[in-house]
């Protein structure tokens, strides 16, 4: 009786390796093992799965393979250590092999060398400052590490600024240490963020979905207003336009925009990305200008809802179908008398602009 | 967001409210499940809102609902609801601190007053079972805080403990070996098991056995039984719990589906 269940077959976490390219961009769960293209060769040969030994060198079947995060090697065996999904980057040069890695969706920072972050100077010891990068252990920055900065110019630095640094040295056993020069001893842009402007935290996902290259949101926020802008790879943005007001829009947009829709799912709808960002922003523009104070999130079952707000009018909730209906979300603002009647069948969620 | 792949309906989930609440990113499933396939199919007297043979309650799973911890979920079984709270890899204190792993810390909050001894014992098994699948070795110096909150306790609260714990720790991103669950069992005076006992069942019950099983080779992570039994009701009711657990962690995958999918 105890031994009558039979695991079945179905490809459920962990039971069976599934073939890296045939799960590519799809959810990946801990503990799964995926089978790298030779992999599966040897694996339906023989069975044990071992790799061809480099005896036979020149023969040029070996492929490098690069584990990102989320994915370990134990032994010859690829596992997933993180849910998410499963993303690979073809080498420039030639083809099989290539980086594997899993694109979750987690909120707290490892520090990585070479990545740019946004820190808090939390304190002053000595010739170095700690730095708070949101990691498990502040970093230390050098007061050399700056740009024109000697034993005797020391750079101005005061607990409580923001550092825009790049890390030099990060690794799990030790301290996290950060620089603000690249490797010419150029600032390029790093450094001291200067006075005003406003730091908010998003995912670590929204920001590397912000800083694609491709990227249609940061395109389209832009074309809005003058804006200075900094990302951190920690999950930091930080963002300053002429005035406050316009600071706190573009901050709006952003953080709404990990609700936006992905561009695929905008594709299939009638909409196009940029028009509906266009008309995300316009609303929040008119309404908070004319006066709002409030800016709402919506999110609807079924229904897009976008609010219109122009000056003349007092704000008004337009509706739109969705197809499939999927939750979608949509930012608005709510200017004036806007009643929550007029609005029922979504919870408002109160943002204090 | 609501999925129920039922093979049996069940009459019990009408009287829930539909927990959507207005979070930003978060995903909620629900799912019915029967696993009745090797358990005694003599139930049919009992007046329980169950289908035939052993079934798993409804359940049910938000994550990333909370905005402050890494990860969150809150899990619900049936009317035990659990609400799971991670946060790491963060700073260490400096007595805690294990050179090379990560210190996981599980702190367990009853509803209302103070945790005692039980929830001291509970915290215990769940830290126990969550080493053993999380990969502290990659995050050595940094702690790995597990804080969860009973909302509400109608019988099998540890097996919801450790879904609740295995779905935050998967939504902060913490690297894990393989997935977990727990699954609870109780034995009737006359031998009947049944799966994800209610708390009136765990009550009545001759003994309860609670097992944590792991995803990749569905092996025992950890078990506590309470009350008297044979070998035999050993190992009947893992084998149980192991049929139970593959419904339980396709669950957890459906979810994930369904989160991913969304972004």
């Amino acid at each position: 009786m105890a031994e009558s269940v039979p695991v079945t077959a179905e490809s459920l976490a962990g039971s069976g390796a599934r073939a890296a390219c045939t799960v590519l961009n799809q959810v990946v769960l801990p503990g799964e093992e995926l089978l790298l293209p030779e992999q599966e060769d040897a694996d339906g040969a023989g069975g044990a799965g071992e790799r061809p030994l480099p005896l036979n060198a020149g023969v040029c079947s070996r492929v490098r393979v690069v584990c990102g995060p989320g994915l370990r090697r134990s032994g010859d065996r690829l596992l997933v250590t993180k849910c998410g999904l499963l993303r690979h980057k073809e080498p420039s040069s030639g083809s099989g092999g290539g980086v594997y890695w899993v694109d979750s969706q987690q909120k707290r920072y490892v520090p990585v060398k070479g990545d740019h972050v946004i820190g808090i100077v939390t304190a002053k010891s000595g010739d170095i400052f700690k730095v708070d990068v949101g990691g498990s252990e502040p970093a230390s920055l050098s007061y050399l590490a700056f740009e024109g900065a000697t034993k005797r110019n020391r750079p101005n630095v005061q607990v409580g600024d923001l550092i825009y640094g790049q890390f030099v040295v990060a690794n799990k056993d030790m301290e996290p240490e950060m620089v603000c020069i690249d490797s010419c001893g150029r600032a390029n842009g790093m450094g001291v963020i200067g006075q005003d402007g406003l730091l908010f935290k998003v995912t670590l996902g929204l920001i590397r979905k912000l800083l694609a290259p491709d990227c249609e949101i940061i395109q389209e926020v832009g074309k809005l207003y003058p804006l200075e802008i900094v990302f951190g790879m920690n999950g930091r943005i930080w963002v300053k336009a002429k005035t406050i007001q316009q600071t706190l829009i573009l901050a709006n947009i952003l953080e709404a925009s990990k609700m936006s829709c992905s561009s695929s799912r905008l594709s299939r709808s009638r909409m196009k990305p940029s028009g509906v960002l266009a008309g995300v922003a316009l609303s929040c523009l008119s309404a908070l200008e004319q006066y709002s104070g409030q800016m709402w999130l919506f999110r609807g079952r079924g229904a897009v809802l976008q609010l219109w707000a122009r000056p003349g009018l007092q704000g008004r909730a337009r509706r739109l179908p969705a197809e499939g209906g999927e939750v979608r979300g949509a930012v608005g603002c709510a200017a004036g008398s806007l009643s929550s009647s007029s609005v029922s069948g979504c919870r408002p969620r109160k943002h204090v602009a | 967001m609501r999925t129920g792949y039922a093979t049996c309906a069940q009459a019990h989930s009408a009287g829930r409210k539909r927990r959507s609440g207005p979070h930003v990113g978060s995903g909620t499933m629900e799912g019915v499940v029967a696993a009745g396939a090797n358990a005694h199919a003599d139930t049919g007297t009992e007046s329980r809102s169950r289908g035939p043979g052993c079934s798993l309650r409804h359940f049910a799973c938000e994550q990333n609902l909370l905005s402050r911890p890494d990860g969150s979920a809150s899990f619900l079984q049936g009317d035990t609801s659990v609400l799971a709270g991670v946060y790491g890899p963060a700073e260490v204190k400096v007595s805690k601190e294990i050179f090379n792993k990560a210190t996981l810390e599980v702190i367990l909050r009853p509803k209302i007053g103070l945790p005692g001894v039980a929830e001291k014992n509970r915290e215990r098994m769940i830290r126990n079972t969550c080493e053993a699948v999380v990969l502290g070795a990659l995050h050595p110096r940094t702690s790995i805080t597990v804080v969860l909150q009973i909302v509400s306790d109608a019988g099998s609260l540890l097996a919801c403990c450790l879904n609740a714990a295995c779905m935050a720790l998967v939504d902060a991103g913490v690297p894990m070996r393989a997935l977990f669950c727990g699954v609870t069992c109780a034995l009737d005076s006359d031998g009947t098991l049944v799966l994800d006992p209610t708390a009136k069942q765990e009550k009545e019950a001759r003994a309860v056995l609670t097992f944590a099983l792991d995803s990749v080779d569905r092996k025992l992570l950890m078990s506590t039984t309470k009350g008297l039994y044979s070998d035999a009701e050993l190992q009947q009711c893992l084998a149980a719990a192991q049929t139970a657990s593959q419904h339980v962690f396709r669950f957890y995958r459906d979810s994930l589906l369904r989160r991913y999918s969304k972004s």
